[in-house]
């Protein structure tokens, strides 16, 4: 994914912004392009094929984000979109607000959720690379274990209402440490956020310094353990 | 897409499914995961004079990488930790028709297996 290409999101901005910064109008090949509309046939225009989530928002590539300006940007450009205006316009036109309009919308999901943005940022940067496979024993254990505790449940005969009861206040407790857990690395990450929006503000171009990447990295370490405390929680709120 | 009767088949009788003692010096144990489904996979080796006597797993997961797992401890029995190690995924992707966004399951399997050799191996240099 060659998404970081020449400038940074703040300087694209919505990249209609700026006159010059637009490619020309697909439908007229008129360089007065403003806002995603075309000044000159009012046609509605696509993103950028390379554009992402924070461009489009304007917020450059910060990890803090106050979520009502967010919310206020997700339904400006909702309106500017929204497929039913275009309804009596070309089908081009149509297409190009249904595909917009989707992009948008998922850009907001996953903006919105601090573990799913940090998650689209390292991607941006690294590419598709995976998150790692290897996981901290301690945590691996306790997962374990409550997996164990849950078959054993599950094997218990229903009319064992003592022995299940038991099973099943394990693991609340359970359930109740991997949430306690879960809010600590929220904590963490919220730390991460604030150094890398502190190094973000004097970033020219795109090169992230090395300290960024080094935040990255301790980034992943946390992002890679939500996929199985979602999964465990999951597990545990199916059978209690 | 609906599970190929192989990856049923082991899903229903499993392969080996169990633990073998974590601190018996001859167990080699590899733990991994699948962080963006949350799957986890604990592989365990018994190896005697370079040969891999048995093999045990447990796998909280999907079919795929229930299958994934015992499909491995099956193929593991008997062979030196050398040939172990050159199980490649898309040997097991082929033997149980995984579909492509089943494959990260063959995969975990592939790192269990070489975190099972790593910890013998860790595990047996030391002393």
């Amino acid at each position: 994914m060659e998404i970081l290409s020449q400038k940074t999101g703040s300087e694209r901005g919505p990249f209609f912004e700026k006159p010059g910064v637009a490619p020309p109008c697909w439908n007229c090949a008129s360089n007065n392009v403003k806002m995603y509309n075309c000044v000159s046939c009012t046609s509605i225009q696509q993103f950028l094929h390379d554009t992402d989530y924070f461009t489009i928002f304007n917020i450059g590539y910060t990890l803090h984000i106050d979520p009502e300006n967010l919310e206020k940007k997700y339904y400006e450009l909702s309106r500017r979109f929204h497929p039913d205006y275009y309804q009596n316009r070309s089908k081009a036109e149509q297409e190009i607000s249904l595909e917009n309009t989707a992009f948008l919308n998922k850009a907001y999901q996953t903006l919105s959720d601090p573990f799913k943005r940090c998650a689209y940022l390292v991607q941006l940067i690294e590419g598709d690379k995976n998150l790692p496979t290897e996981v901290p024993a301690a945590l691996f254990e306790e997962i374990f274990e409550i997996q164990e505790t849950l078959e054993t449940l599950r094997d218990t005969d229903e009319s064992d209402e003592a022995a299940r009861s038991a099973l099943k206040t394990v693991l609340q407790n359970a359930s109740e440490h991997m949430l306690q857990f879960e809010s600590e690395e929220k904590a963490q990450l919220d730390h991460l956020f604030t150094k890398w929006d502190a190094l973000e503000t004097g970033r020219k171009e795109r090169d992230f310094s090395d300290a960024q990447k080094k935040l990255l990295v301790q980034m992943k370490q946390i992002l890679s353990h939500a996929g199985y405390i979602d999964r465990i929680l999951q597990d545990i709120n199916a059978v209690l | 897409m609906a599970y190929s009767d192989k990856v049923i088949d082991h899903y229903n009788n499993p392969r080996n499914m169990g633990s073998l003692d974590k601190k018996d010096k001859k167990v080699g144990t590899g733990v991994v995961g699948a962080p963006e489904c949350g799957d986890v996979m604990k592989l365990q080796l018994k190896i005697s004079g370079g040969v891999i006597e048995d093999a045990r797993f447990k796998t909280f997961g999907c079919g795929s990488a229930i299958a994934s797992s015992s499909l491995a401890t099956e193929w593991v029995k008997g062979k030196t930790l050398d040939e172990a190690f050159q199980i490649k995924n898309t040997e097991i992707v082929n033997e149980l028709n995984l579909p492509p966004v089943k494959i990260h399951c063959s995969v975990l399997a592939e790192d269990a297996i070489k975190a099972a050799i790593s910890d013998y191996k860790k595990k047996n240099e030391t002393e």
